[in-house]
C-alpha cells in the first residue's frame, strides 16, 4: 500500500506531537529537526512524515503532497486554503487574543494593531465595527505598543509570561487555539480508510 | 524593468507542446461524446450579471464584473452549465426531446491565485437535458468514466452523494436559521471540528445530535447505506437513499468503475437538486471533476425541465497525464534563399501534399 503521508510542523509543537503518536503506537522519535532530514519513512506503520514550517503544513495538505497534517488553528485561520479539519488534537493549546498596555484603559480607543496575524486581527476588528489599522509584524509583536507603533497587539498567548514581562494584559479572547489534524480533499477519499483508522485511534486516547 | 511583462496571477500561457497534448485530450474526448449523442455548443464568455445571478450565492462572490457601455452590469461566466440554461431556454422552449450537449471552454473565477486555483482555466463537461428518471444520472456517471478511461486515467474513484439526504437530515434540527445554516456549512466544507462545537451549541435532541457527531465517518462503499439508514429518517432523507441505492445498483454492474458513497458532498454550485458526484484520482490532489443533477435551475429561466451534468477540470487532467505523454512534433525545415522563394513555395506545396507539416526558413546561404 502507499504511504500515508503526514507533515508535522516543526518547532516548539513537534515535540508533543509525536509524544501524540507515540501513544498510538507510531514511534516517531527519529524525527528531527537536527538531522536536517526532512523526510522520515516508516514502512513498519505505512506512513512517511514530513517536516515543515508550520505555516505551510496547510499548503503542503491542500496540495495533496501530504495526505494529512498537524497544523495550529492560528495557521488555519490566517490563511484559509481548502482542506478538511478532522480532529482537536488538543496540542499546543493557546489562546488568540487582544492585548493592551497594562495602563491603558480597557474602554481605551485602539487605532493601531499590531500582529503576525492580519487577516485574523482585520476580522475580528471588522467583526465588532471598529475601523482599525493592521500592522503586519514578523516577530517580536509585543514591541509595538512598547515602541509607540501601535495601541494594541493581536497575538497567541499560551501561559501570559511574555505579556507580563512587556508590561500588556489581556483585553479580549478573539478565539481558542489549538492543534488540528487537517486532511487533503482527496486523499481523504482516495486513502479513507488509512486516515480513519488513525483517527479512530487518536480518538481513543483523546 | 526592461523586457518583463506583467501577467496577472491566476492565468496561464500555453505553449505549443502543452497545447498539442491539450488538443490530443480534447480530441478523444469530444469523439466520445459524439458517439453518445451529444452535440457541442459554444457559450459567450459573458452575459448579464442577472444570469449567474440564478447561479446561487457561493459563486456570486467569484464572479468577474464590469459594465458595458449602458452601465449594464455584466459578468465574465463562472460556468458554462447557466448559459446553456439561458441558451435552451431562448432557443428551444418548445422542444420537449431530451436535449443532450457538451462545451469545452474557459471559465472565469475570481479567487485567490494558487495551484489547482486558477482565475481562468479550462472545462470539458456535458448537460443532458429533458430527462427525470436515474437512468439520465447513470448516464452521466458512466459517460465521465468512459472518458477518463479512454484518456488513460484508470485509477479514479467516483464519490456519489445527494443534496436531498443533507437536507433532510437538517430538517431534523431544532435549531434557528443561522445555526443550521453553520452546520451545513460544517458539513460541506469536512470541518468536523467546527461541527463538533456547534453541536454542543445546537438544542436538537442528543439522539440526532449523535447522529449528526457520527456524520464523518460516513464514507465508504455500499456498506454505508446500512449504517445510513440508522440515521434520522423523514421523507427526504429516505427517498434520497432509495435513489442512491438505486444508481449503486445499475452502477455495481460496470465493475471498472470504483464508486464511494458521501452523504455530506457538496459542489461548488448551488444549483444541485439531487444526486451530485465528484471524480478523484490519487495522483492529484484536487478533484478531476464533478457534477449532477439540478431539476430548478432550468425553472429560473423558462420552467420545469430536469437536468443533469457534469464537467472535468482540464488543467487536473493534463497535470496527470502530460507526464507520460510524448510531444509528438516532427515538422520538415525547408530551409530557402529568399531570392528563389516562389520555387521553395512549390517544393512547400508538394511536401505538405503528402502529408508533412512544412515551416519555411530564410537563409541567404542556401
Amino acid at each position: 500500500m502507499e504511504l500515508l503521508k503526514i507533515a508535522l510542523s516543526k518547532g516548539r509543537i513537534l515535540s508533543e506531537t509525536i509524544e501524540l503518536f507515540k501513544k498510538i503506537q507510531m514511534d516517531f522519535s527519529q524525527v528531527n529537526e537536527d538531522s536536517r532530514k526532512l523526510f522520515f519513512d516508516f514502512e513498519e506503520y505505512g506512513t512517511r512524515v514530513i517536516l515543515a514550517k508550520p505555516s505551510d503544513v496547510p499548503t503542503y495538505v491542500e496540495y495533496g503532497v501530504a495526505d494529512i497534517g498537524v497544523a495550529g488553528k492560528d495557521v488555519l485561520l490566517e490563511d484559509k486554503k481548502d482542506v478538511f479539519e478532522l480532529m482537536d488534537l488538543n496540542l499546543a493549546k493557546c489562546k488568540m487574543v487582544v492585548a493592551i498596555p497594562k495602563d491603558k484603559s480597557d474602554d481605551m480607543p485602539i487605532y493601531r494593531v499590531a500582529t503576525k496575524y492580519p487577516q485574523i486581527a482585520e476580522r475580528h476588528f471588522v467583526k465588532k465595527g471598529v475601523p482599525v489599522e493592521i500592522i503586519k509584524l514578523h516577530g517580536s509583536v509585543e514591541l509595538g505598543p512598547i515602541l509607540g507603533i501601535s495601541d494594541a497587539i493581536v497575538d497567541i498567548v499560551s501561559t501570559g509570561s511574555t505579556l507580563e514581562k512587556n508590561h500588556l494584559k489581556i483585553l479580549e479572547e478573539i478565539c481558542p487555539i489549538s492543534s488540528r489534524l487537517i486532511a487533503n480533499q482527496v486523499s481523504f477519499r482516495v486513502k479513507s480508510r488509512q486516515i480513519m483508522t488513525l483517527m479512530e485511534r487518536l480518538e481513543s486516547i483523546l | 524593468m526592461n523586457g518583463y511583462f506583467r501577467r496577472p496571477a491566476g492565468v496561464k500561457d500555453y505553449l505549443p507542446p502543452k497545447v498539442r497534448k491539450k488538443r490530443r485530450i480534447e480530441k478523444v474526448i469530444v469523439e466520445i461524446f459524439e458517439k453518445w449523442g451529444y452535440e457541442e455548443v459554444i457559450a459567450p464568455s459573458f452575459e448579464y450579471l442577472e444570469t449567474f445571478g440564478k447561479t446561487g450565492k457561493s459563486v456570486a462572490e467569484k464572479v468577474f464584473k464590469f459594465f458595458d457601455r449602458h452601465g449594464e452590469a455584466m459578468a465574465l461566466r463562472p460556468d458554462i452549465t447557466t448559459s446553456i440554461a439561458r441558451m435552451v431556454a431562448t432557443h428551444y422552449s418548445n422542444h420537449r426531446e431530451p436535449l443532450r450537449f457538451y462545451y469545452l471552454g474557459n471559465v472565469f473565477r475570481f479567487q485567490e491565485p494558487r495551484k489547482g486555483r486558477d482565475q481562468e482555466f479550462y472545462q470539458i463537461g456535458c448537460e443532458l437535458m429533458g430527462i427525470a428518471g436515474l437512468e439520465a444520472d447513470v448516464e452521466i456517471i458512466l459517460l465521465a468514466s468512459h472518458i477518463l478511461e479512454q484518456i488513460g486515467i484508470k485509477d479514479f474513484l467516483i464519490n456519489i452523494g445527494h443534496t436531498k439526504f443533507l437536507e433532510g437530515l437538517l430538517d431534523e434540527l431544532d435549531d434557528n436559521p443561522s445555526l443550521k445554516d453553520s452546520i451545513a456549512q460544517a458539513i460541506k466544507e469536512k470541518n468536523f471540528v467546527w461541527l463538533k462545537n456547534l453541536m454542543e451549541e445546537s438544542n436538537t435532541k442528543p439522539d440526532i445530535k449523535n447522529k449528526f457527531l457520527a456524520l464523518p465517518g460516513f464514507y465508504g462503499g455500499a456498506e454505508i447505506f446500512h449504517e445510513l439508514e440508522k440515521l434520522p429518517s423523514n421523507k427526504k432523507c429516505t427517498e434520497a437513499l432509495s435513489e442512491l441505492k438505486r444508481v449503486w445498483n445499475m452502477l455495481k454492474q460496470f465493475t471498472s468503475i470504483q464508486l464511494t458513497f458521501d452523504p455530506g458532498l457538496a459542489r461548488g454550485m448551488d444549483y444541485y437538486t439531487g444526486i451530485v458526484f465528484e471524480i478523484y484520482s490519487p495522483k492529484s490532489g484536487f478533484p478531476l471533476g464533478g457534477g449532477g443533477r439540478y431539476d430548478s435551475l432550468l425553472d429560473n429561466f423558462n420552467g420545469y425541465r430536469p437536468a443533469t451534468g457534469f464537467a472535468l477540470t482540464e488543467d487536473v487532467i493534463l497535470s496527470i497525464l502530460e507526464g507520460d505523454m510524448e510531444d509528438i512534433y516532427e515538422p520538415y525545415y525547408l530551409y530557402y534563399n529568399p531570392s528563389k522563394y516562389m520555387e521553395a513555395f512549390q517544393k512547400a506545396e508538394e511536401l505538405r501534399r503528402q502529408g508533412y507539416i512544412v515551416k519555411m526558413v530564410p537563409d541567404k546561404n542556401v
